[in-house]
């Protein structure tokens, strides 16, 4: 059952990335390149790397990672953790060691070098206000979501490594005109 | 070609044509001054604030463009270079549009502080109380003085750090991404006043965004994949048996040479950007999701050197990092990977038949 929802979502995946083909900014693609879209190569002829390895560069084990797919499951999770973190960052209210405690753990490793030098105090965000939205889910691994809070609504970008792996968030984008 | 003899007389005649011709002289001589030493911003630009000529760069006129001479000149009389300088205009245009604006939120919006006291933000850097008196947050001199000496206390490693990261770090403002979309405009700003190519790239707010030889793309195969950096291959994919306590380990990837430290690192196929940072083991790290169970992971880049964010839609041949030599990495060069349905596979022959032979 399961693998089947995945393949499905996969070709519908795979289509929609290759529906993108031709926007702007691309770097001057070959002309061949730009009139059919990319080409997957059978994935079946591959072999994957044997399980229990440890991983020359970062020392982790090798072994299966369960895909993401947006199921029901998914969705919920991403728009509970984007309410989570901006219910977290949402506290001018509090000194910023607490702050920072509340929010850390939510982050990413980029976002937590960039909101490290924050003071909670600018934050105009005192409560979320209605229900999360995810406004992008182009890949499964990563969900754009619009949370409406007291300020206006706040954008979140959410990625995850793996379908077990917690949503964590990379970004805040504040409302237009608030800085 | 040969003009009339006249027209020179004709040129001294019209005084606001004569200083924008020599502006544009000093653009073009500017050109040969780029080279290595005018990486990571090099020695200061400068510009008299009486001489800024009537006219528009980036959509700013001729009173924003003084305001932006005012904050290069404080820039150089403290010794910071262009980048630093560039960082300060940049500032200004997030925080006043470059105007010397001499009334507070609290005016115009009754905006007040977290504890309830009016905000009395003012001037080009958009100053509490706490900077200086009001006539100094008015100066902008003095404010733009106020601000890099603010800079360089609080962001000594500001090098190795977005433009938009030294401005938040400095200002304490709300959102530490804000300036990001003011440094093409601050870039232009300063070269079109300065006459000075500085090297600082208006198209590339990143840290590592200094190099004289902008962003290139990469080439795109038939089948529309590109490939991720410059070769030779340095080290395959494999299984590795230590060479003293016998154990196995996998080198998950193909390790290219990719034009050394600092080398173009180009996206191999179009896709959303999943990561962005650092391993538990200090790699620096891009991921990529390309959709059908595809996924690919570039390794060994410096903070500085990552050019494109989490959720970024990048393009098959994008330039997205610079080689570097982060984590378990003994020499610059990209360790590259492809997961198939999350699991490793070998990254030669899966480019291989998408047209795209690694290391050559």
């Amino acid at each position: 059952m399961r693998k089947i929802g995945t393949a499905l979502l996969i070709v519908v995946t795979a289509a929609a990335l290759t529906a993108c083909t031709g926007q702007n900014n691309a770097p001057a693609p070959t002309p061949s390149a730009s009139s059919t879209g990319p080409i997957y190569p059978d994935l079946d002829q591959f072999t994957p790397a044997p399980e229990g390895l440890i991983d020359e560069d970062s020392g982790e084990t090798h072994g299966p990672r369960p895909v993401p797919t947006w199921d029901d499951e998914s969705r919920e999770s991403a728009t509970a953790a984007a309410v989570a973190v901006m219910t977290a960052y949402a506290r001018p209210d509090l000194p910023f060691e607490q702050w920072w405690a509340g929010l850390q753990p939510l982050l990413d490793n980029k976002a937590t070098q960039d909101y490290a030098y924050m003071d909670p105090a600018r934050i105009v965000a005192t409560s979320v206000t209605g229900p999360a939205v995810i406004t992008d889910d182009t890949s499964a691994y990563v969900a754009f979501v619009d949370v409406p809070t007291n300020a206006g609504t706040y954008g979140v970008v959410l990625s995850r490594a793996d379908a077990d792996s917690p949503w964590l968030a990379g970004r805040f984008i504040l409302p237009e005109g608030v800085n | 070609m040969a003009a009339p003899k006249g027209s020179a007389a004709y040129a001294i005649a019209a005084v606001p044509l004569l200083i924008v011709g020599s502006l544009f002289g000093l653009l073009l001589m500017g050109e040969d001054e780029c080279g290595p030493s005018a990486g990571n911003g090099g020695s200061s630009v400068s510009i008299d604030p009486a001489s800024v000529p009537e006219t528009e760069i980036a959509g700013y006129g001729h009173e924003q463009l003084v305001n932006a001479a005012y904050v290069m000149q404080a820039g150089k009389d403290l010794g910071l270079n262009a980048r630093d300088q560039t960082i300060g205009v940049m500032t200004a245009m997030g925080e006043s549009s470059l105007r010397n604006i001499d009334y507070g939120d609290w005016e115009t919006g009754g905006v007040t502080n977290p504890d309830g006291t009016r905000t009395t933000s003012i001037g080009l850097f958009q100053q509490q109380d706490g900077w200086g008196t009001r006539e100094e947050r008015l100066d902008p001199y003095i404010s733009s003085t106020k601000f890099f000496n603010a800079m360089t206390t609080k962001v000594p490693d500001r090098e190795s750090l977005e433009p938009t990261i030294v401005a938040h770090r400095t200002q304490v403002n709300a959102d530490p991404y804000h300036y990001t979309k003011f440094w093409d405009g601050a870039v232009q700003i300063v070269e079109g006043l300065s006459g000075v190519r500085t090297g600082l790239d208006s198209g590339d707010g990143s840290a590592s965004g200094g190099a004289c030889e902008g962003l290139l793309p990469g080439e795109v195969s038939a089948e529309g994949w590109a490939s991720p950096g410059a070769g030779p291959v340095s080290s395959p994919y494999g299984i590795r048996v230590h060479p003293i306590y016998g154990t196995q380990r996998l080198h998950a990837g193909t390790d290219l040479a990719g034009g050394g430290c600092d080398g173009p690192i180009w996206a191999a196929q179009d896709g959303v950007v999943t990561f962005r940072g650092f391993d538990d083991a200090g790699n620096g790290t891009i991921s990529i999701d390309h959709g059908g169970g595809v996924t690919t992971r570039y390794l060994h880049m410096y903070d500085s050197g990552m050019l494109v964010q989490t959720g970024d839609k990048v393009k098959a041949g994008q330039q997205i990092a610079r080689v570097g030599s982060s984590g378990e990495s003994t020499g610059c060069h990209l360790h590259f990977e492809v997961r198939v349905n999350g699991e490793n596979v070998d990254p030669a022959p899966f480019m291989a038949e998408v047209g795209i032979q690694l290391g050559q």
